[in-house]
């Protein structure tokens, strides 16, 4: 997972992204490796009458190629929270689900909350009775890092 | 004038559970990898005893000469099940259940990549473990002629004369295939794309680098496989003449289709096991794994070595002397690799603070016994030698000691080590020895005097023998019941644990090393909340 602060003149942004350890040019590699050489023994074997291994072959590769869009897809999500002209942002994408949550940060409160039995903390951002989670692409140092840098900026905004 | 809002630090709030359900639908529709890893292990079980109660059957009727208990078409129904319910049910879904539990708990992921995949993976072994033992209902029912006769590697022509058994195993391995290569794409999905940041891949451990070649050669051979049952398939119903040589095509584009698939296969079993073999070591020697990257270059060498070896199974069926050679020699380098591995496991535990729990006991034996394995397995790669051997129950006691000792006692090693970690709970360690003593006697009991027999000229297959052979095979008898009833120590022992005991601490073995034991025994449903970071 990432945490990227952008300071603009408008304003400031903060862009969580998920944990993903293969990058795309690598998911590339992988694909075409794999490809290559299970694709090269299909025809190979295909060279020598047994073609019906080139179908298996192929489903096999096609299966492998939507298997490897569908992480690289899940690797698109997001959370950006963005404190700008007097309006607190708040836009997450989980697949193919967006949503956007738009807050007065005067009236925003923060909360960070370990619920029993439960490993880790969630933080919500409250106010006229909406509650949204932020942070929950990231570890729980930068959901810290993130809380205490909210406050301070929600404070002087 | 603003005010700074406060960050409230609150407790007993309510939570973003899960919807848990409970009864047949949790196991039906779960998606979390630990359940799916219980499922897989649970059904690799079941398997294992029902494939070892088909062949105590075979060993009964070979207790003594001549025919006793069965007629030789049902003995030889047992036999070719017995191999396919071992190896593709009982020992690939157990080594997939450990993949399932242990991948993303040591790789410090939250679940497996695809995780719907992953259920139907696991839901697709059910009904093709069926249709391989379904054949032996139907026929005390007086449909068709009982299950396949053909041994596990449905030999052309002998498959393409074959009874429905074989159309039965045909659909069982083509649905067996598409599981394993569901399992396999998320293994390598997960392992590429989920890894905790820091992890790179020198820094996997060796389980998943195991793994990793594991689902590799899956994808490399069981499309060949794939085409192969269907290629028989379509010569038995559909005209086709690929394996009929009267009808221009060649049997011996069977053995080269099957054993491209087969070979590989052997180490698609077997990786996995030596992945995990040097973390036991290591855990129980208190000393950290000695040749990490000798390992992982190792597990490279023999993954890329088994797909270019496949012939020396077939040796006799009469191919070109530099094939011959060509065969021998390279099956001969696989050696290089495995010893680097043996070297590697011996010198972990060099003057390391070894003790004997039952998880280093059973890594103990694997090491010695699955050693007179790839030593017997050098004879056989020998052209002259194999000449002699071929078809002899000298093949069947190496690819047990291959296969029991190397693959089912690694399994029951990474049991053992990881139960307490899965359940929360201790095993009792007075049985677990036990089991392991039983095992590693009655195995060589059962096994030893086939190589003799092999040696004596004993073929493999057949329901009956001449008299020469008579007192080793009613050892070999006696060591196969004791090797089965003590299988039921090891159930009773995991029921126990699973029931309750000992509570077991969060890194439960003293010398434990890795992320999964940072968890908590046994694990939240949902692992690695908090993403772990390596240093």
């Amino acid at each position: 997972m990432s945490l990227v602060a952008v300071q603009t003149l408008a304003g400031r942004t903060w862009v969580a992204r998920p944990n993903h350890s293969l990058s795309v040019v690598g998911r590339r590699r992988l694909f075409l490796v794999t490809a290559g050489v299970s694709g090269g023994i299909a025809f190979a074997f295909s060279c020598f009458g047994a073609w019906p291994v080139l179908p298996f072959a192929g489903v096999e590769l096609l299966f492998l190629w939507w298997a490897l869009r569908r992480s690289e897809s899940m690797a698109d999500d997001f959370e950006r929270i963005t404190l700008e002209s007097g309006q607190l942002t708040i836009e997450t994408r989980r697949g193919a689900q967006v949503e956007r949550h738009e807050f007065q940060p005067y009236w925003a409160r923060l909360q960070f909350v370990k619920p029993p039995g439960q490993h880790c903390h969630r933080l919500l951002i409250r106010s006229h009775g909406k509650e949204v989670e932020v942070g929950s692409l990231l570890t729980e140092e930068q959901k810290l890092a993130l809380a205490e840098e909210l406050q301070q900026n929600l404070g002087a905004a | 004038m603003s005010t700074a809002p406060s960050i409230e630090h609150e407790t007993g709030h309510g939570h973003h559970a899960e919807p848990y359900q409970g009864g047949v639908m949790r196991w039906l529709t779960t998606t979390n990898h630990k359940d799916i890893g219980t499922m897989y292990l649970t059904f690799a079980l079941i398997m294992f005893f029902i494939g070892g109660a088909m062949i105590l059957a075979v060993r009964a009727e070979l207790f003594q000469p001549g025919l006793q208990l069965m007629q030789p078409e049902f003995f030889n129904q047992l036999i070719g099940v017995h191999a396919l319910v071992m190896i593709f049910a009982a020992l690939m879904p157990a080594a997939t259940g450990f993949a399932n539990w242990q991948i993303p708990l040591m790789i410090g992921a939250p679940d497996m990549a695809l995780p719907r995949i992953n259920n139907w993976g696991f839901w697709l072994l059910p009904p093709a473990a069926a249709l391989l033992t379904l054949p032996f209902i139907l026929a005390l029912f007086g449909i068709g002629d009982g299950a396949v006769n053909t041994g596990w590697t449905l030999y052309a022509p002998l498959s393409v004369q074959g009874g429905m058994g074989v159309d039965f195993a045909i659909f069982s391995i083509h649905i067996l295939g598409v599981s394993s290569i569901l399992g396999s794409i998320n293994i390598i999905v997960t392992i590429f794309n989920l890894r905790a940041p820091g992890m790179t891949m020198m820094k996997l451990p060796l389980f998943a680098w195991g793994w990793l070649i594991t689902a590799f050669l899956l994808i490399a051979t069981i499309p060949v496989l794939a085409g192969a049952v269907t290629m028989l398939l379509t010569d038995r119903h559909f005209g086709t003449s690929f394996f009929n040589a009267a009808g221009g095509g060649d049997p011996i584009l069977f053995q080269h289709l099957f054993w491209f698939f087969g070979h590989p296969e052997v180490y698609i079993l077997l990786l996995p096991i030596w992945g995990l073999i040097p973390h036991v070591l290591g855990t129980f020697s208190r000393k950290p794994i000695y040749g990490y990257k000798a390992q992982v270059y190792s597990f490279i060498a023999i993954g890329v070595l088994s797909v270019v070896v496949w012939a020396h199974h077939f040796f006799t069926a009469g191919m070109p002397v530099p094939a011959l050679l060509y065969f021998m020699y390279s099956t001969m380098f696989i050696s290089l690799p495995l010893a680097v591995l043996f070297f590697c496991w011996v010198a972990t535990m060099w003057r390391g603070a070894m003790t004997f729990e039952t998880p280093m006991l059973f890594a103990q034996g694997f090491i010695v016994l699955f050693g007179l394995a790839g030593l017997t397995g050098l004879v056989l790669a020998d052209v002259a030698a194999d000449a002699q051997y071929h078809h002899s129950y000298f093949v069947v006691a190496h690819f047990h000691y291959a296969l029991f000792a190397g693959g089912i006692m690694g399994v029951m090693t990474g049991v053992y080590y990881w139960l307490p970690k899965w359940t929360g709970h201790m095993f009792s360690e007075t049985l677990g020895k036990w089991h392991f003593w039983l095992t590693v006697i009655s195995f060589n009991l059962t096994f030893m005097p086939q190589f003799f027999l092999g040696l004596a000229g004993m073929p493999r297959r057949i329901p009956d023998y001449a008299l020469q052979f008579a007192e080793f095979n009613a050892i070999s008898t006696v060591g196969a019941f004791i090797l089965g009833f003590s299988q039921l120590i090891f159930a009773y022992n995991i029921w126990k644990c699973v029931k309750g005991g000992t509570k077991a601490t969060d890194k439960v073995w003293e010398g434990a090393d890795g992320l999964e034991w940072d968890l908590s025994s046994p694990p939240p449903h949902h692992s690695w909340e908090i993403q772990p970071v390596i240093k």
